[in-house]
């Protein structure tokens, strides 16, 4: 193209745009890169009247930096930076100096004490265009500061990402205890919680009802590996299945009615349908491999599973009331434990690579394609997806000791949640109702 | 017109013609038309002289104007205007898609010693050195030229330099060896486009949706050097995290490429490009 012809080119687009008030479009600028939110949270002031909480007001900042930056959604700055000394509404926020510190949201917040209860006045931010969007004041027990700050920390999360944060939500896990294993269960920080299965020397597989108030697991209890449901409310146990051989991988469907789980009645390892009450609906497969680990999609109307029928272990997804599964992953030769993402897009998995290491993988069901979490960080297995899609958690041998990791999706922001012990088959519960 | 016998022009050359024979006898010119070639001769003769004088005047005019005419302070053609950074890669060859895929920024870990651990048993002993004895002028040189060895060949430089290659390239290499398409090369637009695109960071707050769904329009101004005069945004994408990262990448982005002459009126008036969290659809 000759200079005339793209000075022509040129003023045609200045007139066009003129024309119209605006800059004339000239192409596009698509992003690249996603960056941690850098946001400032400030210490709780005290409300007069309050200033007894002092040790409280500090608990709930740190847990709520904690939850924030846990979700690799945030960069939670240094407060050493922090100035601080404006006010708590948007008329007295300096916000040139939060600016200026690198702060894109801002949390300030106030401790209250309202009706024998801490209250934290909550607002939020936008620095740049110092807007406060988010004004709310939360309650709690005063013997609950944690779960406070986590219901702060997903008032925060909310505003900010428009999305709803899992930071009340819970995991259940196993833990070997003097020569047992046994089922706990802790905040998704690895904070609170405790066991919750008593005697049955090895309780494996923990897997929460879809209302949280109940799991399904495996104990040999009586000799047998067969499935429970432990009420977590009062701990009541209610065995399911003791079929002969393996009764193991209890899920339960989304609507609450319906078990998948696998069952070695019939000589081999079969994925076979309950009632919530244990009875047996329908045998789901039937193939001379090994079934396995049968996992809900979301809407109820499918389930993952793992089955050696191809000659190594891989990953197929079949209408939840059987037929024909359709075999989804093709590359790897070992592949395991699939967990559903909350929209039923992804499948995060165990994969055995080339170097005979485990690794979590995610394969997006819409495109076929296996994104990788974790690489060269020990065995990581056994993952399971956040309610909110967002983050999940699997056990890592990457120190040691089994130790349970929280990350998001992209495996980009890892935290082990957990220390001492060895610690496996982690299950993410739904979000608390 | 008669015919009458031929004499010379007044003034003009003499004339030796060899008498003509007899039947066949040459026209002789009329005294008139002699005259009036006469004077046409002398015309062409002083139009000649004019013409060698102009051009004589004009040649040295050139060769002194080219001689003595002031360098231009800006070169004609602005290298500057056609020089894009390109990095040559070497073709990868493609991963096998039976394998699970690999993390390009993860280091490749150590590669396992397998071979056997050495025998302290049955190892030979190995003479003591003797500290006593002084080294030869041989000994000297050979320690010399062992320390001062150098690479064998180019392979053995790069290795130096980065380290042991792989035998596999970047699988997003290009098979012609640039990054850019020649086609992407040429357009100012583009790597304005790539420069603020490279300082763009999209806070990792947006929701699934949000990533798929915004885009805005981000507005600029540059002056002639492709400083940032002035840069807004022309339409919100609805999401105020989303276009404070799209303003403060322009911002982050000055000094962008310098228009070149022919954009620098459009430049100045401002231009504006969509701006989406990942791809614009």
């Amino acid at each position: 193209m000759t200079r005339c012809s793209v000075l022509v080119l040129a003023l045609s687009l200045l007139a066009a745009g003129a024309a119209l008030g605006q800059a004339p479009i000239v192409g596009d600028i698509e992003g690249k890169e996603f960056r941690p939110f850098p946001i400032a949270v400030t210490e709780l002031r005290l409300a007069p009247g309050a200033e007894g909480h002092k040790s409280a007001a500090q608990q709930l900042v740190k847990i709520v930096r904690a939850d924030l930056d846990l979700t690799g959604a945030f960069k939670v700055l240094d407060p050493k930076s922090f100035i601080d000394t404006d006010g708590l509404t948007q008329s007295t926020v300096r916000f040139p100096d939060w600016l200026n510190i690198g702060a894109a949201g801002l949390v300030k917040a106030q401790l209250k004490e309202e009706g024998g209860k801490l209250a934290v006045e909550l607002h939020g931010f936008e620095v740049a265009s110092a807007k406060e969007g988010l004004t709310k004041t939360v309650s709690g027990a005063k013997d609950d500061v944690r779960g406070l700050a986590h219901a702060l920390s997903d008032e925060i999360y909310r505003y900010f990402t428009g999305e709803p944060g899992v930071f009340r939500t819970r995991i259940a896990f196993v833990r070997k205890v003097q020569g047992e294993k046994h089922v706990f269960v802790t905040d998704i920080d690895g904070q609170g919680g405790g066991q919750v299965t008593k005697g049955g020397g090895l309780n494996l597989l923990p897997s929460f009802a879809p209302d949280g108030r109940s799991l399904v697991f495996t104990s040999y209890r009586l000799d047998n590996p067969d499935l429970y449901e432990l009420a977590l409310g009062d701990g009541s146990l209610k065995r399911l299945s003791s079929r002969p051989g393996l009764n193991t991988g209890g899920r339960i469907s989304p609507d609450g009615s319906k078990i998948a789980l696998t069952l070695s009645q019939d000589g081999n390892s079969e994925i076979y349908l309950l009632d919530r009450g244990g009875g047996l609906l329908k045998r789901l497969t039937s193939s001379w491999g090994i079934d396995t680990s049968p996992a809900w999609s979301p809407d109820g109307a499918n389930i993952a599973f793992v089955s050696s029928r191809a000659g190594n272990p891989q990953l197929y997804v079949m209408g939840s009331s059987g037929g024909e599964p359709k075999r989804v992953t093709f590359q790897g030769t070992y592949n395991q434990t699939p967990a559903y993402s909350p929209r039923g897009t992804h499948l995060a998995f165990t994969a055995r690579d080339e170097r005979n290491v485990f690794d979590i993988f995610v394969l997006d069901l819409r495109t076929n394609q296996i994104a990788r979490v974790t690489q060269d960080q020990g065995n990581n297995e056994e993952p399971s997806i956040a309610p909110n899609g967002r983050m999940l958690v699997f056990s890592t041998t990457r120190s040691g000791a089994r130790q349970l990791v929280v990350s998001n999706l992209d495996g980009t922001k890892q935290t082990v949640i957990t220390t001492g012990g060895e610690h496996s088959s982690p299950s993410w519960g739904p979000f608390v109702k | 017109m008669s015919e009458g016998p031929v004499t010379p022009a007044p003034g003009g050359p003499p004339m030796s013609r060899p008498p003509a024979p007899a039947p066949t006898a040459p026209p002789s010119i009329p005294p008139s038309r002699a005259a009036s070639l006469t004077m046409r001769h002398a015309r062409q003769q002083r139009n000649l002289a004019i013409f060698i004088f102009v051009s004589l005047v004009l040649h040295t005019g050139a060769v002194a104007a080219y001689a003595f005419w002031p360098a231009p302070s800006k070169p004609a053609l602005n290298l500057d205007d056609a020089v894009v950074k390109t990095r040559l890669v070497r073709l990868g060859k493609p991963r096998d898609e039976k394998l699970l895929p690999r993390l390009p920024t993860s280091p490749p870990p150590p590669a396992a010693d397998k071979r056997a651990p050495p025998n302290q048993e049955l190892a030979p002993d190995k003479p003591a050195p003797d500290s006593s004895k002084k080294p030869s002028a041989t000994d000297i040189l050979e320690k010399f030229e062992k320390d001062n060895a150098k690479p064998s060949d180019v392979r053995d430089l790069i290795r130096d330099r980065i380290g042991e290659q792989t035998d596999e390239g970047r699988e997003d290499g290009d098979r012609e060896g640039t990054d850019l398409t020649g086609e992407i090369k040429a357009s100012y637009f583009t790597r304005v486009a790539l420069a603020v695109q490279r300082n763009l960071e999209v806070s990792s707050t947006l929701s699934d949706e949000d990533r798929v769904r915004l885009r805005c329009e981000l507005a600029l101004t540059l002056d002639d050097q492709g400083a940032l005069v002035g840069a807004k945004i022309q339409k919100s994408s609805g999401n105020a995290t989303f276009d404070n990262d799209v303003l403060a990448a322009a911002k982050r982005s000055s000094p962008l490429p310098a228009p070149p002459p022919p954009v620098q009126a459009l430049a100045a008036a401002g231009f504006a490009f969509n701006v989406c969290p990942s791809r614009c659809q």
